[in-house]
């Protein structure tokens, strides 16, 4: 078990299990937002990649460690002390009952990872551990750590094996210079010069930014005129009530596309130009506010094909670390 | 004379001197603050954070304007510790 001292600004249990099959009772899929970190985190632990690890946005949580463990943290640039000393990211750091460790603001993308020896054990509900910020179920009693939250540790077998990741393999390597978008089909509720300005736009991501969706701000997007569909709302960017599927960008009103992350709405009224391809997701997480995002226009083969290496990469992790 | 603090924002976001805007801003320059004293506050994802003085002393300069964008490391408030 390990208490919080000081939580961070928004930190939560989070996994990579997915509710999958959910939607239909508006639970989203949630979980960690960058996937690749947390997994990475976990197998610096010892642990199964769907353990549950804590998220934290911007500013990492610092805690009392009650029972012999061990810590990775991995995303964005973090400081780690464990009892004032500095320790590295992306490498098993051992901890003992007594020891204070702290982490320090994010430097270069908005999320941390920290995985613990025998993952956060909390109930999986419908299929996950993770938080579930708006339905306050899931993680620790749904909702963010506080001050004084106790956090559970699951059984370990105590293997004290320290292993590291390179600095190539780190997120800051896995930089693009655009994420990929299928447009949906047909692509015809933004004009022609409208999807343009989509995919050639340098968006500035903005600070109200969060789990539920990366929010943008850039130029107006012009929409094809069109008649008010029956039940429809009356702006252009309105639509008949749909599903979202995850990675969904829509454009309220015309100007400031949101990306619909893993705690975003199952459903709603706007209309959907595009998904984020889902090898993408993990980096569209983890932008800072005012950095720019590009949008590219790729095939939906295109963005399976990169799934399928986005997969293949996850089950070779194990292979990259070294021992530290 | 001690040397000048300058008091700098952890986060992102966007910075607000004050609490509604119907409302005085938190600090003016010349002011005197207790350590700990709110100078501001900084949204970021539809949450406020107050940004506090790490010291006691008196404001001498304020470099962001109400509303303005702040990265994580921005210069805010320019504090000069009392003595003592």
């Amino acid at each position: 078990m390990i208490e919080i001292v000081t939580p961070g600004l928004s930190t939560t249990v989070q996994d990579t299990r997915e509710r999958l099959g959910t939607a239909e009772l508006g639970v989203n899929v949630g979980g960690a937002l960058d996937r690749r970190s947390a997994v990475t985190a976990n197998l610096l632990v010892g642990n199964a990649p769907e353990a549950a690890v804590l998220e934290a946005a911007y500013v990492g949580p610092s805690f009392v460690v009650h029972a012999r463990t061990a810590l990775a943290v991995t995303g964005g640039s973090v400081d780690v002390t464990v009892n004032g000393e500095p320790r590295e990211a992306w490498t098993t750091v051992e901890l003992r009952p007594g020891d204070v460790v702290g982490l320090g603001p994010c430097r270069d993308a908005p999320r941390v990872y920290l995985a613990l020896r025998g993952g956060v054990d909390v109930p999986v509900v419908h299929g996950s551990r993770s938080t579930n910020l708006l339905g306050r179920f899931g993680g620790l009693a749904g909702s963010a750590l506080t001050k004084g939250s106790h956090v559970p540790l699951g059984p370990a077998d105590g293997r004290a094996v320290a292993w590291t990741v390179p600095v190539e393999h780190r997120l800051a390597a896995r930089r693009r210079d655009a994420l990929d978008v299928v447009p949906v089909e047909p692509d015809d509720r933004l004009t022609q010069e409208g999807l343009d300005t989509f995919f050639s736009t340098d968006w500035s991501v903005t600070p109200a930014s969060d789990r539920t969706g990366v929010r943008l701000a850039g130029p107006a997007l012009s929409w094809r005129p069109r008649p008010q569909q029956l039940g429809a709302g009356p702006d252009l960017s309105n639509t008949v009530d749909g599903g979202y599927p995850l990675g969904s960008i829509h454009v309220p009103g015309g100007s400031g596309p949101i990306l619909l992350h893993r705690d975003g709405p199952t459903m709603g009224g706007y209309a959907v130009i595009g998904v984020v391809a889902r090898a993408d997701l993990d980096l569209a997480a983890q932008n800072m506010p005012r950095s720019s995002v590009r949008f590219r226009r790729v095939t939906r083969p295109e963005a399976l094909a990169r799934w399928d290496e986005y997969r293949a990469g996850l089950s070779s992790l194990p292979s990259l670390l070294v021992r530290a | 004379m001690t040397d000048i603090v300058d008091v700098d924002s952890p986060l992102p976001g966007v910075f607000f001197r004050r609490p509604a805007s119907d409302k005085p801003p938190f600090v003016e320059t010349g002011d005197t603050v207790e350590a700990g004293q709110t100078l501001g506050l900084i949204e970021i994802m539809k949450q406020f954070a107050s940004l506090n003085s790490p010291v006691a002393g008196t404001v001498v300069e304020i470099l962001v304007e109400d509303g303005a964008n702040l990265d994580p490391g921005t210069v805010v408030v320019k504090v000069r510790p009392s003595d003592g």
